[in-house]
């Protein structure tokens, strides 16, 4: 799980051991901050982790992943346009009750942070550094990738992925 | 490799884009899909339009088909804006993709258009180290009901060069929907294990 690009397949891979080492920090950030949610996203809005607040237990974060996302590309690309070396390196966006504020881990990963604008940006953004230097030696770990996971798209996996998406489409055409 | 599998959940994320021209149907797709898959396996649909309705940045739907032998794939579907201004947008849409469906207009004078948006479609692909040679992707024919339309043999000539699945389709009214989804899903599924068995025989 590199968190800089790689043309190798199993950087892809999310361990168990890696996930529960992120889930963990993630965890700590969010009791610190008193977070509403905290999410790891790759840069094309996929969750590898996230971590909710008491008061969105039960809430579905892929759109707000999905948008994050976009939105944080399109600053990498706008920071690009102005002659930037760089990326941006932070993204905040500010609301009246709640904020989000989102900062690379490597190139291909952020973390977005959302929290409620009693508390202080400055304190987001410092325990959200250290949070980011604790995760990258994490996602660049090259744990021992499971033994299975050359077979993982085998014939049978796709005989049944077909059947259930004929299942799952209510009007077949 | 842009996939990501989560092993401690046995989850696989997959990113599928509908790239095509402007009002070419791809948001028509993503809604058709949207109102008639089972409940319990999507999520909210977004959807970012301009006052005029159209996407001005892209339109978002996962789908999570279940457990499958031990295992979760989960796709997040995406269209990219199709008007000439967005390239760049279309860029950032594009990161991390997995497939693709191209969606055509088979309108009469849509062609040039089409390609166009392909070529721009491979420029962007080109970028991220990807061509449309060797890259999962499909073919929709969209407005198949229209009276002043392109044969498929002669859209087939124009862009299928590669010889990829292609589905005529109405996607307003559903029709080549489903069988174009269930077919890019096929060609990633494919390619990704492909990607994998790979990999496997270098690391051993």
């Amino acid at each position: 799980m590199n968190p800089e690009p790689s043309k190798n397949a199993f950087d892809a891979v999310l361990s168990k051991e890696q996930f529960d080492r992120i889930f963990s920090c993630l965890a700590d950030l969010a009791a610190k901050l008193r977070l509403m949610a905290v999410l790891l996203v790759d840069t094309s809005g996929r969750i590898l982790a996230q971590r909710m607040g008491e008061g969105w237990k039960n809430t579905r974060l892929e759109g707000l992943a999905a948008l994050s996302a976009g939105s944080f590309s399109a600053s990498n690309e706008i920071a690009r346009l102005l002659g930037e070396q760089g990326k941006f390196r932070m993204v905040l966006h500010e609301g009246q009750q709640r904020n989000i504020f989102m900062c690379s881990v490597g190139s291909r990963y952020f973390l977005a942070v959302v929290f409620e604008s009693g508390t202080a940006l400055g304190m987001i953004r410092l325990f959200t550094k250290k949070t980011v230097e604790e995760l990258v030696p994490i996602m660049t770990d090259d744990p021992s990738s499971p033994q299975d996971l050359g077979r993982m798209f085998d014939k049978k996996f796709e005989t049944l992925l077909g059947d259930e998406l004929d299942r799952a489409f209510i009007d077949k055409m | 490799m842009f996939m990501f599998i989560n092993w401690a959940l046995k989850e696989i994320h997959l990113k599928i884009v509908y790239y095509g021209t402007a009002l070419s149907g791809k948001t028509e797709n993503l809604k058709y899909i949207y109102t008639h898959i089972d409940p319990a396996l999507k999520g909210d649909m977004v959807m970012l339009k301009t006052n005029e309705d159209r996407t001005i940045f892209f339109d978002f739907l996962q789908l999570e088909v279940g457990n499958i032998d031990g295992k979760k794939p989960k796709f997040n579907l995406y269209t990219v804006p199709g008007q000439v201004q967005y390239t760049l947008t279309r860029k950032v849409v594009l990161n991390g993709v997995d497939g693709i469906v191209f969606v055509a207009d088979s309108r009469r004078g849509m062609m040039d258009a089409n390609l166009e948006t392909l070529l721009d479609l491979e420029k962007h692909l080109i970028a991220g180290g990807k061509t449309l040679e060797n890259f999962p992707w499909v073919l929709q024919y969209n407005k198949r009901d229209l009276p002043e339309i392109e044969s498929v043999a002669e859209i087939e000539n124009k862009l299928n060069f590669f010889g990829v699945p292609a589905f005529e389709a109405v996607a307003l009214r559903g029709d080549g929907v489903f069988p174009t989804l269930k077919a890019v899903i096929k060609k990633v599924v494919g390619h990704v294990q492909a990607q994998l068995e790979g990999t496997q025989r270098m690391r051993a």
